[in-house]
């Protein structure tokens, strides 16, 4: 642990909670690998990592939600390793949940009115007494206008304030904040950093995983980064930020090998020529049209008034932060989820109203985010699954082996389960289920979360050569330079809207996008 | 217990097992890809067998010869009941299907019971009550009638999941729905299709009971219950777990049975209660 | 005021109508007593138990069997000691099937409701089995009727103060969340028993009253399922979760039950299951819900096309 140079006077050198060699796996994976860390008191610590790297359930551990594998963990010097989840909050631990889990039938007050029943000092309180509690707390995250909407009619701003709310209220000394400022805007991100800063201020130690950049540089005294469940480094902001394992988490192995190479120090963007794609000729079509596009969930809107075109024969790249809305773009495309506003037209014919079966039938094919393979069918049946619509059985056979030849790999496996695959092999059977599917547009949502560098490598060379057969592609990333190299042209998502777009080559000089994914 | 009736136990257990096998099969299947337990699927049974009891009755048609007519009167029915009924509220919670199910059950066999008395009937062919005797065992032949008839629909069910478009779709949109409507699925039909084959393969094995047991309207409950207790002790998931299951199943029915006749749903339920709660995923399954 | 007038007009009731039709209005309290026990697990809690009939029955014994043979306990202590065994059973058996989820637990519910059936049809030495037992005669129905009354009543009070109290909070953010519940500090297994129990206890006063009304209790009368689909249905109709709504569900359920039973005496057991698809598919969050919506959207009347909305949510394409 590095110390600090000047701590101020609120953190105490001594730790509120000790977790030592936590290690948590599901089936034979480590989601979490003996991570050794303290929480100091009085502290705000950071926590970084991309998705997947085992910050949720490092919280589930610390929580009691999740028994770990192995590992201690000392909270004020109380054992508490294997005291039952309930019993953490009566302690003076309190957690918010990444994926906001309000109480959905009961009004704002009464969700914060439960914290304040049955958290540390519930006891000493009456339900009435809690209900009026709830009402200061309500005040201080200035939720207290809507103390009488039921949870299920906010939006999600409001309900990662309530989650914050329903934590407050059980009055802990160490709070667990778990992504709540994702899917938030700019002005309502300011917002939620003033107020984890006068919570903290007001005594309560904070441990806060974001993928905000600006907001957890602007507030952690601390930072540490988890990678595929280990800790790969722990320090003061300014050091973490700049070391090359971060750099390389946020932004991509292959970009960070750039960095390094150019050996600009805390570049992080770095002009390369070698991979610039020029766009097709002007004349091509449009065949993918997004107009005014506005949807969400329930009564949850994350995008508001997209455009976007794919013309024929381009590889478009979509990028932006998590949370920014790629997926539900994608999701609203394939009728997945139901448009509130907009239109989308497809080689000339309006696909607003289509159901998600009659868009697959005209070509609009979607490989979605964590491949969605079908874990108990074979790879073989997998590919199969995607030739469902398909009546041209004599071409069937034909497309088989061509899958097979582009993915050597999946030849190999043909009748292994799906679920047995390695992850790489299970993002080239989405795709060969994809290509299967003869689509005129392949949409391919995060290709390379998650994969090795080569594998990444090999991938993308497969896209460029479906793209240069004929096939339109519509790429989302969070991997930016992994996106725009390979890409003609480029759209920045920034909290559900566009807002850049151009020549993939000027998107990668461009310190815009750098603002939008690390916020600096 | 002598070894000769040891052996006669054994020799029922097997005969009992396939039968099991069939009644639980399509119920296995609804909720396996529906995550719907259908409590009506005694009643689809009882049908079926009061559709091969009149055909003998009124045509003399020879019962196994009327399990077709069965199976294709319950199908229909089958894909009437989701499109109408059930894929009304099938993402509603849990609570609604259930009772939704209870309340076509208890509709259909009230039905039944309006219609047809409440008497207890069977369908008797000259063959009823012949077999051979195999040392001291013996085999009805209706038995191994029924026994051959529900391995062959239960193999073609699972030939039909394994190697067919549409099987293949079935177990895809179980899996995974919405990865299933990104290949093209359209979920309303293939929930039908799922549902009509459940009902078909119920109507199947009433007909097939109705050989076999004296029968009234009431019949179809104890098989749900039956069906649901296959489904704990083999697991959700494929075929081979409902054969499982049905064979373990029907091993300790009929032991309990032959020691404790007046007892045996007792000691079914409260093994079956004890399972759910040591092993939920069942013998033979994985994981839920 | 209406409350009140109400209140009055259900204290005045026996006098008004005939011993006859005051049967079917104790029915009518009887099925709110149990609709109202199962809204603490089911509405409240969230537990699809399908099995409270079991509770039924053994209140319905407990009373039976204390105030004949060598005790002659009077009536309200044997209820009480019904009432209180049940909640004993309730604790006891919920300890392993309330970790139960979904599906598994309705159905370990129901079972257990089989088994306990099977147990009363062959303790012979205790429930005289099938042939049952025989209680004491009290003919005043207006003593069932007050009886029921008031414990309504009661269950009523309890309810809205359960539904404000700690307990009542700690079941809704079980049926909301769990995990959300354990980590806002809430002890699951406790609440869950907790409400397991009260509505075991309501659902024992349903039979112990039952038991001395109808004089004969057999298992074949008292284990019925049809009574654990009707406390169920009811408190679906009025609004599940909802303080007075098991008891206007019930009004309502026993209305549509006495009218259409009326016409086709021999077509009873199919109006359940016909009233059951119609609420399920048209209503399933209940009456309640589209009264209260009509309040708060002003004077807007309400329409057909309100039943369609409950159906489309959940219908898939």
């Amino acid at each position: 642990m590095s110390a600090l140079p000047v701590p101020p006077p609120r953190i105490s050198e001594k730790p509120i909670l000790v977790a030592t060699g936590i290690t948590k796996k599901f089936g034979g994976l480590a989601a979490v690998d003996r991570v050794d860390l303290s929480i100091l008191s009085g502290e705000i610590l950071g926590v970084l990592g991309p998705n997947g790297a085992g910050k949720t359930t490092f919280v589930n551990c610390m929580t009691g939600l999740d028994k770990p594998t192995a590992g201690s963990i000392v909270f004020d010097g109380q054992d508490i390793t294997k005291t039952p989840s309930y019993r953490i909050g009566h302690l003076g631990m309190a957690r918010t949940f990444q994926v906001v889990k309000p109480l959905r039938q009961l009004t704002v007050r009464e969700n914060v009115a439960t914290g304040a029943m049955f958290g540390a000092r519930g006891r000493e309180r009456s339900a009435a007494q809690a209900r009026a509690y709830a009402d200061e707390v309500l005040d201080r995250v200035h939720l207290a206008d809507l103390r009488d909407r039921a949870a299920t009619e906010l939006t999600i701003p409001d309900l990662k304030r309530l989650e914050l709310a329903k934590a407050l209220a059980m009055d802990p000394r160490l709070l667990f904040l778990d992504e709540v400022m994702a899917g938030l805007n700019q002005s309502e991100i300011e917002k939620a950093m003033e107020l984890i800063l006068s919570i903290n201020r007001s005594g309560v130690t904070i441990f806060v995983i974001e993928h905000v950049m600006k907001a957890i540089m602007g507030i952690s005294d601390r930072l540490v980064v988890l990678h595929y469940g280990r800790k790969i480094a722990e320090g003061l902001p300014k050091e973490i930020v700049e070391s090359p394992a971060v750099i390389e988490a946020y932004l991509g192995e292959r970009f960070a090998q750039r960095a390094q190479a150019a050996g600009v120090e805390g570049a992080l963007f770095v002009p390369s020529g070698e991979f610039r794609k020029a766009p097709p000729a002007a004349a091509a079509q449009a065949l993918l049209e997004v107009k005014g596009l506005s949807s969400g969930y329930g009564e949850v809107q994350i995008l508001r008034d997209v455009s976007l075109e794919v013309k024929e024969k381009e590889i478009v790249a979509l990028i932006g932060a998590n949370g920014a809305g790629k997926t539900t773009l994608l999701w609203t495309i394939s009728r997945l989820l139901q448009p509130m506003a907009g239109s989308v037209r497809f080689a000339g014919v309006d696909i607003t109203a289509a159901r998600p079966d009659e868009i697959v039938a005209a070509g609009v094919v979607h490989v979605p985010q964590g491949r969605r393979l079908f874990a108990g069918l074979t790879v073989k049946e997998n590919l199969m699954q995607g030739v469902y619509l398909r009546r041209d059985t004599a071409k069937i056979a034909s497309d088989l082996e061509r899958v097979y030849a582009l993915l050597p790999r999946l030849a190999e496996r043909a009748d292994q389960l799906a679920g047995r695959l390695s992850g790489g092999e299970q993002q080239m059977c989405a795709i060969g289920r994809g290509l299967m599917s003869r689509p005129r547009l392949l949409i391919i949502d995060e290709l390379s979360l998650g994969l090795a560098p080569l594998v990444v490598d090999s991938l993308l060379a497969l896209i460029t050569q479906i793209n240069e057969e004929g096939t339109t592609v519509l790429l989302v990333e969070q991997d930016v330079q992994v996106a725009l190299e390979h890409a003609h042209r480029g759209y920045v998502l920034e909290t559900g809207r566009i807002v850049q777009t151009g020549p993939a080559a000027e998107l990668l000089d461009d310190p815009g996008i750098r603002q939008a994914y690390l916020g600096l | 217990m002598g070894g000769a009736e040891l052996g006669q136990i054994f020799v029922n257990a097997v005969l009992l097992s396939g039968i099991l096998a069939l009644v639980a099969l399509g119920f296995s299947l609804v909720w396996g890809i529906m995550n719907i337990v259908n409590l009506a699927h005694g009643a689809f049974i009882v049908l079926g067998a009061y559709i091969t009891f009149f055909l003998h009755e009124l045509l003399g048609v020879d019962p196994f010869l009327s399990i077709p007519v069965a199976m294709l009167a319950l199908f229909t029915l089958g894909w009437i009941v989701q499109r109408g009924l059930i894929n009304q509220v099938i993402k509603a919670p849990l609570l609604a299907t259930f009772l939704l199910t209870f309340g076509l059950e208890l509709l259909i066999v009230n039905l039944i019971n309006y219609f047809f008395k409440a008497d207890l009937r069977s369908v008797t062919t000259p063959y009823s009550g012949t077999g051979f005797t195999l040392g001291p065992v013996r085999i009805p032949y209706i038995r191994l009638g029924a026994l051959g008839v529900s391995l062959v629909l239960v193999a073609a069910l699972a030939w039909f999941l394994k190697s067919s478009r549409t099987g293949r779709a079935i177990r895809a949109t179980g899996m995974d729905i919405d990865a299933a409507r990104l290949t093209g699925v359209k979920v309303a039909t293939i929930y039908a299709a799922t549902f009509a084959i459940g009902a078909g393969m119920a109507g199947a094995a009433g007909s097939l009971l109705s050989m076999i047991v004296p029968f009234d309207p009431t019949l179809g409950g104890a098989y749900t219950q039956r069906a649901f207790a296959i489904c704990v002790l083999g697991g959700l998931g494929n075929v081979a777990n409902v054969v499982i299951g049905a064979a373990i199943y029907a091993f300790v029915d009929v032991f309990v049975g032959a020691r404790l006749p007046s007892l045996s749903r007792a000691v079914t339920f409260a093994i079956l209660v004890l399972l759910l709660i040591l092993r939920p995923q069942g013998i033979a399954g994985k994981s839920v | 005021m209406g409350f009140l007038a109400l209140l009055a007009l259900l204290l005045a009731l026996p006098k008004l109508v005939s011993s006859y039709k005051l049967l079917t209005y104790t029915r009518f309290l009887i099925l709110a007593l149990m609709a109202q026990g199962w809204n603490f697990i089911g509405g409240y809690t969230g537990y699809a138990a399908f099995g409270n009939v079991a509770y039924f029955g053994i209140g319905a014994y407990t009373t039976g069997l204390l105030m004949i043979g060598k005790w002659h306990v009077p009536f309200f202590p044997a209820l009480a000691a019904g009432a209180l065994l049940s909640a004993c059973v309730a604790i006891l058996l919920g300890l392993p099937i309330l970790r139960l989820k979904g599906h598994y637990f309705a159905i370990a519910t129901l079972g257990v409701a089989e088994a306990l059936a099977q147990v009363a049809d062959n303790w012979d030495s205790l429930t005289d089995g099938s042939t049952g037992i025989d209680l004491p005669i009290k003919s005043e129905g207006e003593f069932f009727y007050y009886t029921a009354l008031g414990f309504v009543i009661l269950g009523l009070l309890a309810t809205w103060a359960f539904a404000r109290s700690k307990i009542g909070y700690g079941c809704v953010a079980i049926r909301e969340d769990q995990d959300a519940a354990r980590m806002l500090g809430i002890n699951t297994t406790l609440y869950k028993g907790i409400a397991y129990a009260i509505s075991a206890v309501f659902a024992a006063i349903a039979g112990g009253i039952t038991a001395y009304q109808n004089v004969h209790v057999t298992p074949g009368d008292f284990f019925k399922i049809d009574y654990t689909l009707q406390m169920i249905i009811a408190t679906i109709i009025g609004g599940v979760g909802s303080v007075a709504g098991p008891v206007l569900g019930a009004a309502v359920y026993q209305l549509l039950s006495t009218y259409i039973w009326g016409r086709f005496i021999e077509l009873h057991p199919t109006v359940l299951g016909f009233i059951i698809i119609f609420f399920i598919v048209f209503l399933p969050r209940g009456l309640m819900t589209v009264i209260g919506r009509r309040r708060k959207s002003g004077e807007r009347p309400f329409k057909a096309s309100d039943l369609l909305a409950n159906v489309r949510a959940h219908r898939v394409t």
